[in-house]
């Protein structure tokens, strides 16, 4: 009663009310999942291998997405993670219709979208937050437009010149991290279920930073970062994480499972530099 | 702010014939021979209010009159009058009966200048807004209505930062404290709000929009001590008199997070709604030196500090903000007033200091600034005939800035930056520390000269600025950073021209051109640009009045072209340390139509309608778009009446929505595993019509000894859900609107002596 007086008081409710659905974790349209990258970072020239996953409410979709690059660096205004000229047909490098396709990283990747400028005195990009930069890859399935970011492998330039010399010699390149094999197989119906995602310790890698306010280098450990996917039911959230100092290789949450029949369930576990794992598994509610 | 009022009647008072005469008078209260200030005199259709020293200036045709003074705690007296040269009277008055608390007044009936308004601290109080007087300034004309939850003013389609806050003619930092819900500077001192919304005179500077004053009362007026407390905070204040100094002071301290910690979560509760705690008080001492030479000291400081999470169903979308800001300013003020006007010299000093640690997941971001400012100001305002005055006067106002920023380019966002609300920021991390100087010394001249109905102020400003930035280049190790200075000198032409139609009705024309400095924020070499210099104004108003006491009517046009304009560099790769551009240019035209009207019948207050149209251009290659705080319309009702015990204040008010960059569609960003928007048109659709009915009723009673006050005031009285954003699905597939707060009841109680 004391509670519900001072929010009327305050007229904080509505304030908070957010009618919208936030939440992506029920599958309830064809949505792509993830786009991995097979290695997870090289240099620009290196072949990459793509794959994407999408689901829709009757499980994984196979159709052949299309494939292309972008080469379309976006301003350092702007808030999305790729140029809108990624969007409209402009600046494409084609790869073709298949599931999975190979493809070279373009050569001027660090000067389009890393820290390598033209000659003329230009702002150097900033990396992300784990030190990266990103080649674009564009994906279209049916209607779904998606992007994945390959990470590509880049120098210092910026750095004092000591600093990127031991960043050349000592850093490694991501690699993609590895979930271990999902073991459920059937669910009561319409019951609460754990779920539980693990990874061995060795996806968890540490890498070597450039801190741009010190300029100077050191050893983080990625933070890693599982969404959950299910066809019916609800799941409690959206994503468990488990940040850079935490060892714990494995984050759980409860999926309320839906009424008997087959359900999908897909795990995608990130690490904090772009790499990508994804576990699918058909399930029988009973 | 007593000579400012006294420049404005002065220009104000166009004698209908060659042959005026000036009244200067002074109101004590019989019993206890105190001036009495905030009393409304009369003379004809002439008004003016005594200051806080309790003195008037009339400038009036020679002739026979009835001198009347008001006030709703006087005996209403009238005094005949003849007016043959100039004169000055003592005018001796009697209190009502008491009954206690605070009682309404309004300084001037009509604003002298387009647009002008000045009004009295205790109708400040009186109009819905939590009792605070400075928040009344977002109920008047000229004023854009805030966004819930935002401290930023937007006059006349102005920017936040284009508007300079002064008290007592000092710059401070900021009007409000961190969300907007009271004033920074405190409550129980302010004497008066004074705003001029354009096309201000040539004794200030630095700022392309408005100007808002707020001018300390005399502590001698302030009640003994006071203490109140409602819902939002607790404040108290005191006065005591030492030889012939005599100080007051006062304290406010916020419990508005822990008054709602005590019943629930806050984060639960209102994760979008902001809770900071904030502090201030203010010391001020006055004294008579000699027969004429008053000094005015005084120290305000505002504390500011807000911690929140907006909570996520994925911690990579988990939001975490921690802002502490902190500001003081000391000031003393020596003014000498002579039979032929005025003279005053003021030596200020402050420091600032803003903390902003932010993460969006595990983006970071923070913000640090350490600033210490100071200047000096003297003016000298001399009669120099019947037909003119002279003003002149000299500032200097220098500010050292050391700041520290790291996170993406668009954490803060920027007006002009098509933002999406909900959407994250940019993930790229960027890093920089850097100085900034910016001192600017200003001689300023104007001279008003009356002659027949026309009355013209002829001034200008000019100034001399430095502008420092310790980097042209970013940092690259230890290397030494190679500093940039530029010196630019501005000569700024301001004047009016007024003509008094007929006794009632006077039109005018004001105008004149601005600079100010770019901000030291944004001379980073990573963030901004260094060199960045000034941005510059042109203003003109015009307007026409007609004013029969106690009743006015006002009609203002007003036009304001911006250039020089910091805006981003929109390039995809601008050039090294040259994000940001002076390229941007702006346009702001609009009408304003306002009644006012003063105790007539115990009702003070004012309805105003305004409609204009405020664009900006970023860069001459892009399209010309609408200012992020534009509004097209709106309309404003305030009033507040007095009878008996009881003052009843009411506010209506109904506005265009805000523009938004709407959402065409979204893609899917494998790397964050999230939606983006793909955004349309900028600023292409706009929020919904805002309306909202407030009210505040206050009952004054007797306590013992002292005097109580208990006080109810209720905010958007119809529960209207308006729209305050654009909210999105996760996908943006739907949208929907986040609404503001349907009802707001804040009771509290006051007791002083």
């Amino acid at each position: 009663m004391m509670r519900r007086a001072v929010v009327a008081m305050l007229g904080l409710s509505a304030a908070c009310a957010d009618p919208l659905d936030q939440r992506l974790a029920i599958i309830d349209q064809p949505r792509v999942l993830a786009v991995i990258a097979e290695p997870a970072e090289a240099r620009p020239g290196a072949m990459v291998g793509y794959s994407a996953v999408i689901a829709s409410t009757e499980g994984p979709v196979t159709a052949p997405p299309s494939w292309a690059y972008c080469t379309a660096p976006k301003p350092p205004t702007e808030d999305n993670a790729v140029s809108t000229g990624c969007i409209d047909d402009e600046a494409l490098i084609v790869l073709g219709t298949a599931p999975t396709v190979t493809g070279a990283l373009p050569a001027d990747g660090c000067i389009r979208f890393g820290p390598d400028v033209p000659p003329g005195g230009f702002r150097p990009r900033a990396a992300d937050a784990s030190g990266g930069y990103y080649q674009p890859v564009r994906v279209i399935a049916d209607a779904l437009l998606a992007f994945g970011l390959s990470r590509i492998t880049c120098k210092l330039p910026t750095a004092p010149g000591e600093v990127a010399l031991a960043y050349d010699r000592g850093y490694v390149a991501n690699a993609n991290p590895e979930l271990e094999p999902v073991s459920l197989d059937r669910v009561p119906a319409e019951t609460a279920v754990s779920l539980t995602a693990a990874w061995p310790a060795s996806s968890v890698e540490t890498y070597l930073y450039y801190d741009p306010m010190s300029q100077t280098l050191i050893d983080r450990r990625e933070a890693m970062r599982v969404s959950w996917f299910a066809t019916g039911g609800t799941i409690d959230v959206d994503a468990s994480a488990v940040g850079e100092d935490d060892d714990a290789t494995t984050v759980s949450t409860t999926w309320h499972t839906p009424a008997a029949g087959t359900a999908w369930l897909w795990f995608v576990l990130r690490d904090s530099r772009g790499g990508i794992a994804v576990e699918a598994r058909s399930i029988t509610v009973e | 702010m007593r000579w400012l009022a006294g420049a404005i009647v002065l220009v104000a008072s166009t004698a209908a014939a060659q042959s005026v005469a000036t009244l200067r008078g002074r109101v004590l209260e019989r019993a206890t021979q105190e001036a009495v200030a905030g009393a409304v005199i009369t003379v004809g259709n002439e008004l003016a209010a005594t200051g806080d020293d309790g003195t008037f200036v009339l400038e009036l045709p020679r002739g026979s009159y009835t001198l009347e003074v008001s006030a709703p705690w006087l005996v209403t007296s009238r005094h005949p009058l003849t007016l043959e040269a100039d004169t000055s009277l003592v005018l001796e008055v009697d209190a009502a009966a008491e009954t206690g608390g605070e009682r309404i007044e309004i300084i001037d009936i009509a604003p002298t200048a387009p647009g002008e308004t000045r009004v009295d601290a205790r109708l400040a109080r009186a109009v819905p807004g939590g009792g605070d007087a400075g928040k009344v300034v977002q109920s008047l004309p000229a004023v854009a209505r805030p966004p819930a939850g935002s401290a930023e003013i937007v006059v006349w389609g102005a920017a936040p930062r284009d508007t300079r806050v002064f008290v007592d003619g000092v710059p401070v930092p900021a009007l409000y404290h961190l969300g907007g819900y009271r004033a920074a500077v405190g409550n129980d001192l302010v004497g008066d709000i004074h705003l001029t919304p354009a096309a201000f005179g040539a004794d200030r500077g630095r700022a392309i929009g408005g100007v808002i004053e707020i001018g300390l009362a005399d502590p001698a007026t302030r009640a003994a001590w006071r203490a109140q407390a409602d819902l939002l905070d607790a404040s108290v204040s005191g006065r005591t008199r030492i030889g012939p100094v005599t100080i007051a002071g006062a304290v406010r301290q916020s419990w508005l997070d822990r008054a709602i910690a005590i019943v629930a979560d806050p984060q639960e509760l209102a994760p979008n709604a902001p809770l900071p705690r904030w502090t201030d008080a203010q010391l001020v001492a006055r004294a008579t030196l000699g027969t004429d030479v008053v000094a005015t000291g005084w120290v305000l400081g505002a504390l500011d500090s807000l911690e929140r999470t907006l909570a996520s169903d994925d911690p990579a979308t988990e939001v975490t903000e921690r802002v502490d800001q902190r500001w003081i300013r000391a000031q003393v003020t020596l003014r000498r007033d002579t039979a032929r006007g005025f003279e005053a010299a003021t030596l200020w000093a402050g420091r600032d200091r803003t903390s902003d640690d932010f993460a969006f997941g595990i983006t970071p971001a923070s913000h640090t600034s350490v600033q210490w400012v100071g200047g000096v100001r003297g003016v000298q305002q001399t009669r120099l005939s019947e037909l003119a005055t002279l003003t002149v006067g000299a500032d200097i106002d220098a500010e050292l800035a050391t700041l520290s920023r790291s996170g993406s380019l668009t954490i803060p966002a920027r007006e002009g930056d098509p933002h999406i609300f909900g959407q994250p920021p940019g993930d790229d991390v960027s890093a920089d520390r850097w100085r900034a100087t910016t001192i600017d010394a200003a001689g300023h001249v104007a001279v008003d000269v009356r002659r027949g109905r026309v009355t013209a102020t002829a001034g200008a400003r000019v100034d001399a600025w430095l502008l420092d930035a310790s980097r042209l280049t970013p940092r690259v190790g230890r290397t030494p950073g190679i500093g940039t200075q530029q010196i630019v000198y501005t000569e700024d032409p301001r004047g009016s021209v007024q003509l008094r139609i007929t006794d009632e009705t006077i039109v005018r024309i004001d105008g004149g051109r601005y600079h100010q400095a770019r901000a030291a924020s944004d001379a980073s070499a990573v963030f901004g640009t260094p060199t960045l210099g000034l941005e510059e104004a042109w203003h003109v108003t015009a307007g026409g009045q007609w004013r029969r006491a106690p009743f006015a009517i006002e009609a203002a046009a007003y036009a304001r072209w911006l250039d020089d304009l910091v805006a981003r560099d929109l390039a995809v790769t601008p050039p090294l340390a040259k994000t940001l551009t002076q390229g941007g240019t702006g346009r702001v035209v609009g009408v304003q139509l306002t009644a006012r009207v003063v105790g007539w019948r115990g009702i003070s207050g004012w309805l105003s309608y305004a409609l204009g149209k405020s664009t900006r251009r970023d860069d001459t290659m892009q399209a010309e778009r609408l200012f992020d705080h534009d509004q097209t319309h709106g309309l404003i009702a305030v009033a507040g009446w007095e009878h008996g015990g009881w003052t009843l204040g009411g506010r209506v008010r109904l506005s265009t929505g805000e523009p938004r960059t709407g959402v065409l569609g979204a893609l899917f960003d494998s790397r964050s595993g999230r939606f983006q928007p793909i955004r349309g048109a900028q600023n292409g659709e706009r929020l919904p019509v805002f309306f909202a009915a407030d009210l505040r009723a206050e009952r004054r009673f007797p306590l013992g000894p002292t005097r109580g006050a208990a006080y109810l005031e209720v905010q958007n009285l119809t529960g209207r859900a308006n729209g305050e954003e654009i909210i999105y699905s996760a996908d943006f597939a739907q949208h929907s609107y986040l609404t503001g707060l349907p009802l707001l009841a804040i009771v509290g109680l006051r007791i002083e002596r």
